[in-house]
């Protein structure tokens, strides 16, 4: 379900739709508030039920259901801010808030990015997301992964370029669909 | 100090880095994205090889009680610290063949990592002195190969 169809769903009342949406964006939501914002344990659990609170109480007024995640990302930016503020010691509200979003704004930026690939990787075939997830994310040696799969090392290197030409498709489709060009 | 692994990674990082610059300008982004992670992955392995050899160091001069256990845990890191940068230099050796060994970066690279590979292997075999079948003296002896 597209997050567009689970907004339509949760609009309906069905509480599963909802549990759904949250489980979805939890982890990311969870990143601006603990990677982004910087927040404490107890401080982002609190405000990680803030954000969810809110979004369920203000769902009908997001305009474009398939805008979820942004909407949801600045809803947890500014619950973060606001518990900042409330946790600040003088009244220097404005001065919290811009320190807090600009030191937000590159992690906030690199999450966005890791979850664009991440949605692009899943869409790539099984033998791809396995090999790039192997080299990439795990650093297992083109030896260590030629064992693990069974195909020679010195391929390794060629399969993993030809699975990045995919991946760069995938990222350019989305970037083009974005930008509204077809 | 600046132990030998971490001299091997060190350069390692740079040859990498080498590879990444041949491959772009041979028009392969396939080839230097992966030359561009291997060499972030061998500067790490330079901190990891750092800390080993501090750690190996420092248990060689205890005088603790449990001096003998110190020493097997340092060398047991010692050795898969060298067998990771080995293997990485197997892996910078194989990306700069396919770059194009006629690019004087590339070439510059491949001879680097050969003898990266050969110098980590011998710290494999002398931290794991003691253990001669321990399978990762296997490792880096297939890594030496395939470096070339």
């Amino acid at each position: 379900m597209t997050d567009a169809e689970l907004v339509a769903a949760c609009r309906t009342g069905d509480e599963d739709a909802w549990a759904q949406l949250v489980r979805r964006h939890a982890r990311y939501v969870s990143a601006i508030l603990r990677g982004g914002y910087r927040l404490g344990d107890a401080d982002a659990e609190e405000v990680f039920q803030e954000v969810y609170e809110r979004a369920y109480t203000r769902l009908e007024s997001l305009r474009d259901p398939a805008a979820l995640r942004p909407w949801l990302a600045q809803l947890a930016r500014r619950a973060a801010v606001d518990r900042l503020r409330r946790n600040a010691r003088e009244d220097v509200s404005d001065e919290v808030a811009d320190r807090a979003d600009a030191a937000a704004a590159a992690e906030l930026e690199r999450l966005e990015l890791a979850l664009t690939v991440r949605a692009a990787l899943a869409e790539l075939p099984e033998h791809c997301r396995e090999i790039v997830d192997r080299f990439f994310a795990c650093d297992e040696s083109y030896h260590v992964i030629g064992a693990a799969l069974g195909i020679p090392a010195g391929t390794i290197a060629s399969r993993i370029s030809r699975c990045l030409a995919k991946l760069r498709a995938q990222l350019g489709g989305r970037n083009s669909a974005a930008a509204g060009v077809g | 100090m600046t132990g030998g692994n971490e001299a091997c990674a060190i350069a390692l990082a740079a040859a990498a880095d080498c590879v990444a610059g041949a491959a772009a300008r041979a028009g392969d982004r396939g080839l230097a994205v992966q030359a561009q992670a291997l060499a972030q992955r061998c500067e790490a392995l330079a901190e990891a090889a750092h800390v080993a050899y501090a750690g190996a160091t420092a248990a060689l001069d205890a005088r603790a009680e449990r001096h003998d256990v110190a020493i097997g845990a340092a060398l047991a890191a010692g050795a898969e610290a060298a067998v990771r940068v080995a293997e990485a230099a197997a892996d910078v050796a194989a990306l700069a063949t396919a770059s194009g060994e006629e690019d004087p970066d590339a070439n510059a690279a491949a001879l680097l990592a050969r003898a990266a590979a050969r110098a980590a292997a011998r710290f494999v075999a002398v931290n794991l002195a003691s253990l001669p079948g321990d399978e990762r003296l296997a490792r880096a002896a297939a890594a030496v190969e395939a470096a070339g």
